[in-house]
C-alpha cells in the first residue's frame, strides 16, 4: 500500500524533475554551460509565484506571468553576462553561473526569501483523486500532467520547429551549427530564456508542495544534477529516464529512510554507476 | 617485428576509420605511413598507443600483447608518440618539458624530495636531448613562446626523452618551412642512427617519404592498399590511383 | 622575437621577486598581529579566522592550481574536518595532537575512496559531483543529528590541549594557526617546485600529453585531491577546536563559494594570492556584513564581476599590470 502510493509520488517527483532538468540539458547542449544558477531560477519562480499571489493575482495568472518574467530575465542575463565569457575556458562558465547563483539567492533573501512560504492551491485543484485504492491529492496529479505535457510540447517543438532544428544542430556540434549560418548569439539568448522559464514553471507549480524560500531550488538542483549525470550529460532521452529513476529513488528513500538519507543513497548510487557507465544510461553522455 | 597489429579495426558510427589493418614494423626501421586526408593514419596511431580502444584486432609491441593498454603504461614500456597538432606543455620552460618526460620514467610522486645531484643529472640529460633536436640554446624559453618549427621539434624531444624503443611521429613536418623540413628529416635519420630507435612517420610529402623510409605503408579509406619498400610503392598502380594527380608524380 | 622572449624571461624573474617580497612582508606582518591587537581582542579573533580561511584557500589552490580540478564543494572537507575533530575532542580526548592526526587519517581514507571516482570524470562532471558532495556532507549532519547536534550544531567541544597543556590564550591560538599556515605555504611552494608539482602542472595544462609521456594522471590527480581535502579538513579541525563549536553552516554551499572566491580573487595557482584573497575577504566580509545584511548580494555580484573582468584574479591582474608597467619602463629606458 505504502509502496504503491510512494511509486505514484515518485512519478510526480520525477515529472517535476524532468521539467526542471530539461532546461539544464538544453543549456548544456547548446552552450556547453553547466548552469549552477538553474536552481536559483527555480527559487525565483517559486518566490515570484508568492509575490504575484500576494498581490492578488490568481494562481493561473502567476503560473503564466512568473515563467515569462524569469524567461525574460534569462535572456537579459545571457545577453548581459553569459555573452561576456562565450569563448572563455569551461572553468569560467562554471564560476560565473556559480557566482550568479549566489547573487540571485542573495537578492531573494532580501525580498522576503528568508521565511518559508507556501503557495495556496487554487480551489479547482483541491481534493483528492482515487487511483485504485490509493488517494492522490488532485494537485499532484495536475502537477505531473502539466510537467509531462510541457515536456512533450517542448520535445515536439524541438523536433518540428525551425528553432528546434537549430537547437539540435548546435547541440550536435556547435561549430557545425555556426557553419550552417546559425546566429549563435540569438540562439543562446532564446535557449537560456526557455531554460530559465522551464525552471520557473517548475518553481511555481512546485511552490504549493516544496514551499517557497530563497534557497528552495538548492535541493532540486542537486537532484537534477544527479539526473543529468545518470542520463549522460547532454542526452535528452537519458534525462527523461533518469528523472523518473531519481524521482522514485528520492521518494522511496524519503518514505523508508527519511529525506536526507535518500539524498546520500542517491549520491552513492551515482558514484557507483559512474565507475562502470561514465556516460550514463544510454552511453551518450559527452566526455569532452 | 617490434610492432605488429593484426586486423585492427575502429569504426566511428558508420565510418570505417580503420578497418582490418595488419601492420608490421621491423626493429630499427624508418617506416612511413602515407595516404590521403582521412585515410585513418592518425586513428591508427591512436589505436596503437591506447588513446582509443579498438573495436577488434590486436596490437603486439615488443613481444607483448598490449591491446587495451593505457597510453601511460605503453609509454613506460617504450612506446612514444608525437602529435599531428603539436602537443607540448606551453607554460613550462623548454627544458622542463623534456625533464618532465625524463622524470616520468622514474615515477614522480615518490620524488617530492629530490636531491640537487639527481636534479642536475636530469637537467643535463634533458639538455642532451634538446641538443639532438637543435633546441639547446632555447632551454629557458617558455615552450609556448617558441616558433612553430621549434615547437614541433620539442614535441619530438619530449618523445625521445622517454628513451623509447619505438616512436610514432604524426606529420612531424606539417606546417614547416622548406629549411625546417630538411632539418627535421635529417634529424629523423640521425636519430635512428645514433639511438637505434625505430621510427614510424606519417607524412604527406611523398618525395620526402621516398627518400627517408625503409618501408612504406599506404592507407586509403581505413585500409592498407600497399605495403612495400619505396621503389615498389613508386610503381604501384593502386597507389597511383589513390593519389590520382597528386604530388605522387614526383 | 628574441627581444620579447628576453623581456618575458625578465618579467617572470620580476614576478618571482615580487612574490618573494610579498611573502616576507605578509609573513612578518602576520606574525606580529597579537602584539598590537592587545587592546582589541575581537581583532585577534578576526585575524585568527582569516588565517583559517587562508589555510582553506590554500588547500583549494593545491587542487585547482596544480591539477586544474575545480571543486565547488570544498566546504565538504572543511566541515568534515570540523565535525570529526569536534566529536573526537568531545568523546575521546581534548589532546589536539591526537584528535587532529586522527581527523587527517580519516580524511585521507574517505577522500581517497571518493576521489577515486571523482578524478576519473571529465571536468564538468567533476565540478557537479563536488557540489553534490558538499550537499551530501551537509545532509549527513542531519542524518546523524544524534551525534552531530543537527540543527543546533555541535556544542560543547572541550578546551583543547597540546602536550597536555590547555590552549586558551587567544594569542597562543593565533600563533598556532599562523604557524600551520606558514608551514602549509612553504610546503606548497616546495611541492610546486618538486617533480610532483611539475607533473601536476603538466596535467593541468595538457592532460593528454601527460598521459603519453607515461604520467599516471589518474593517481596524480587523486593524490592532489587527497592532499587538498586533507589540508581543508585540518583547517576545519583547527576551527572547531578554536571556536569550541561547529555548525552545519560550515557545510553550506555558500561556504564552498567563499573558498572558491578566495582562490579566484587571489589568482588560481599563485599559492600566495589565494592566501591574501582569503585574508582580505574575511576581514571585508566582517565589516561589510556589520553594516548591511545583504552581504550575499555583494558577494555574488562581486564574484560575477571578477570572473568577467579579471579571470586571473586580482593578484594576477595586478602582477600583469606590474609587469606591463615594468616593461614600459624598460622600453622607455632603452
Ligand atoms: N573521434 C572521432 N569521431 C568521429 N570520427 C572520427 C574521429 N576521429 C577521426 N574520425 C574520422 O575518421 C577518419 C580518419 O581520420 P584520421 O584522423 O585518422 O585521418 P588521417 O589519415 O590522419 O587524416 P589527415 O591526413 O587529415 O590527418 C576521418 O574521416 C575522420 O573524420
Ligand atoms: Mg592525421
Amino acid at each position: 500500500m505504502l509502496a504503491a502510493s510512494l511509486a505514484l509520488n515518485g512519478l510526480v517527483m520525477g515529472s517535476v524533475l524532468l521539467l526542471f532538468s530539461l532546461g539544464l540539458t538544453l543549456i548544456y547542449g547548446v552552450g556547453r554551460i553547466v548552469n549552477f544558477a538553474h536552481g536559483a531560477f527555480f527559487s525565483l519562480g517559486a518566490m515570484a509565484g508568492i509575490w504575484l499571489a500576494n498581490s492578488g493575482l490568481p494562481f493561473w495568472a502567476a503560473l503564466l506571468i512568473a515563467p515569462i518574467g524569469v524567461g525574460l530575465l534569462g535572456v537579459l542575463l545571457d545577453w548581459a553576462v553569459f555573452a561576456r565569457i562565450r569563448d572563455r575556458p569551461m572553468v569560467d562558465s562554471l564560476l560565473l553561473t556559480f557566482g550568479l547563483a549566489l547573487l540571485i539567492t542573495g537578492v531573494l533573501y532580501e525580498l522576503g526569501g528568508r521565511n518559508v512560504q507556501i503557495l495556496a492551491i487554487p480551489s479547482a485543484l483541491q481534493g483528492v483523486v482515487d487511483i485504485g485504492a490509493i488517494k492522490l491529492p488532485m494537485y499532484r496529479v495536475f502537477l505531473s500532467l502539466l510537467a509531462i505535457l510541457l515536456t512533450i510540447a517542448l520535445l515536439l517543438f524541438l523536433k518540428n520547429s525551425d528553432w528546434g532544428l537549430r537547437v539540435r544542430a548546435a547541440n550536435d556540434d556547435p561549430e557545425m551549427g555556426a557553419c550552417l549560418g546559425i546566429d549563435r548569439e540569438n540562439l543562446m539568448h532564446s535557449v537560456v530564456g526557455v531554460s530559465a522559464a522551464l525552471a520557473a514553471v517548475s518553481g511555481v507549480v512546485g511552490a504549493p508542495i516544496f514551499t517557497a524560500y530563497a534557497a528552495v531550488g538548492d535541493k532540486i538542483l542537486i537532484l537534477a544534477f544527479m539526473t543529468v549525470i545518470l542520463g549522460g550529460l547532454g542526452s535528452l532521452r537519458g534525462a527523461i529516464v533518469a528523472a523518473y529513476v531519481v524521482g522514485l529513488i528520492t521518494v522511496f528513500g524519503e518514505g523508508y529512510f527519511g529525506g536526507q538519507l535518500a539524498l546520500m543513497l542517491l549520491f552513492v548510487l551515482v558514484m557507483a554507476m559512474l565507475i562502470n557507465w561514465p556516460r550514463g544510461f544510454f552511453g551518450e553522455g559527452r566526455t569532452e | 617485428m617490434i610492432l605488429e597489429t593484426s586486423n585492427i579495426t575502429k569504426h566511428f558510427g558508420g565510418l570505417k576509420a580503420v578497418s582490418g589493418v595488419n601492420l608490421k614494423i621491423a626493429p630499427g626501421a624508418i617506416h612511413s605511413i602515407i595516404g590521403p586526408n582521412g585515410a585513418g593514419k592518425t586513428t591508427l596511431f591512436n589505436l596503437i598507443t591506447g588513446a582509443i580502444p579498438p573495436a577488434a584486432g590486436h596490437v603486439v609491441f615488443d613481444g607483448n600483447d598490449v591491446t587495451g593498454w593505457s597510453p601511460e603504461r605503453l609509454a613506460k614500456v617504450g612506446l612514444a608518440r608525437t602529435f599531428q597538432r603539436t602537443s607540448i606543455f606551453k607554460n613550462l620552460s623548454v627544458v622542463e618539458n623534456v625533464a618532465l618526460a625524463i622524470r616520468s620514467r622514474e615515477g614522480v610522486s615518490r620524488s617530492i624530495w629530490q636531491s640537487t645531484a639527481s636534479e642536475q643529472a636530469i637537467v643535463s640529460e634533458a639538455m642532451d636531448v634538446l641538443g639532438k633536436v637543435g633546441l639547446r640554446g632555447r632551454d629557458k624559453d617558455k615552450a609556448g613562446a617558441l616558433a612553430h618549427g621549434y615547437q614541433r621539434a620539442l614535441d619530438i624531444a619530449i618523445g625521445l626523452a622517454l628513451k623509447p624503443k619505438l616512436i610514432l611521429m604524426d606529420e612531424p613536418l606539417a606546417g614547416m618551412s622548406r629549411g625546417d623540413r630538411e632539418t627535421i628529416a635529417a634529424l629523423i635519420t640521425e636519430l635512428r642512427a645514433s639511438l637505434g630507435v625505430t621510427i614510424v612517420v606519417v607524412e604527406h610529402d611523398v618525395a620526402m617519404v621516398m627518400r627517408l623510409s625503409d618501408r612504406i605503408t599506404v592507407m586509403q579509406h581505413g585500409e592498407v592498399i600497399a605495403d612495400a619498400p619505396p621503389a615498389e610503392i613508386r610503381d604501384n598502380e593502386a597507389v597511383r590511383k589513390a593519389y590520382l594527380h597528386g604530388s605522387f608524380a614526383a | 622575437m628574441s627581444d620579447s622572449l628576453a623581456a618575458s624571461a625578465t618579467l617572470s624573474r620580476d614576478m618571482v621577486r615580487t612574490t618573494t617580497y610579498a611573502l616576507v612582508v605578509v609573513a612578518a606582518l602576520g606574525a606580529s598581529v597579537p602584539l598590537w591587537t592587545g587592546s582589541m581582542p575581537f581583532l585577534l579573533i578576526l585575524a585568527s579566522q582569516a588565517v583559517i580561511a587562508a589555510i582553506v584557500a590554500l588547500s583549494l589552490d593545491l587542487l585547482m592550481g596544480s591539477t586544474g580540478l575545480l571543486s565547488f564543494g570544498h566546504a565538504a572537507w572543511y566541515g568534515f574536518g570540523a565535525y570529526l575533530t569536534g566529536l573526537a575532542a568531545k568523546l575521546l580526548t581534548p589532546e589536539m595532537l591526537i584528535v587532529l592526526p586522527l581527523t587527517l587519517v580519516a580524511t585521507i581514507v574517505l577522500a581517497t575512496i571518493i576521489g577515486f571516482v571523482l578524478v576519473r570524470q571529465i571536468g564538468k562532471t567533476f565540478a557537479i559531483l563536488t557540489l553534490a558532495l558538499g550537499q551530501i556532507m551537509f545532509a549527513l549532519v542531519f542524518v546523524m543529528s544524534g551525534v552531530t547536534g543537527g540543527e543546533d550544531g555541535l556544542q560543547g567541544i572541550p578546551v583543547p590541549k597540546a602536550f597536555g597543556i590547555p590552549v586558551v590564550r587567544p594569542d597562543v591560538w593565533y600563533w598556532i594557526l599562523y604557524g600551520v599556515l606558514l608551514a602549509a605555504i612553504l610546503a606548497s611552494f616546495h611541492i610546486r617546485r618538486s617533480p610532483l608539482g611539475k607533473a601536476w602542472l603538466a596535467i593541468r595544462e595538457n592532460t593528454e600529453r601527460a598521459r603519453f609521456i607515461g604520467l599516471d594522471t589518474g593517481s596524480l590527480k587523486l593524490l592532489s585531491y587527497v592532499v587538498s581535502a586533507t589540508l581543508a579538513a585540518l583547517a576545519g579541525g583547527l576551527f572547531a577546536l578554536f571556536n569550541g563549536a561547529a555548525s552545519s553552516d560550515l557545510l553550506n554551499w555558500f561556504e564552498s563559494g567563499k573558498v572558491l572566491m578566495y582562490v579566484v580573487l587571489g589568482g588560481v595557482g599563485t599559492i600566495i594570492g589565494p592566501v591574501i584573497g582569503a585574508a582580505v575577504f574575511t576581514i571585508t566580509e566582517h565589516y561589510v556584513s556589520s553594516i548591511t545584511n545583504s552581504w550575499l548580494i555583494y558577494f555574488g555580484g562581486f564574484f560575477v564581476l571578477i570572473v568577467i573582468v579579471a579571470p586571473g584574479g586580482l593578484f594576477g591582474a595586478l602582477s600583469s599590470l606590474w609587469s606591463r608597467f615594468g616593461a614600459s619602463r624598460r622600453g622607455a629606458a632603452s
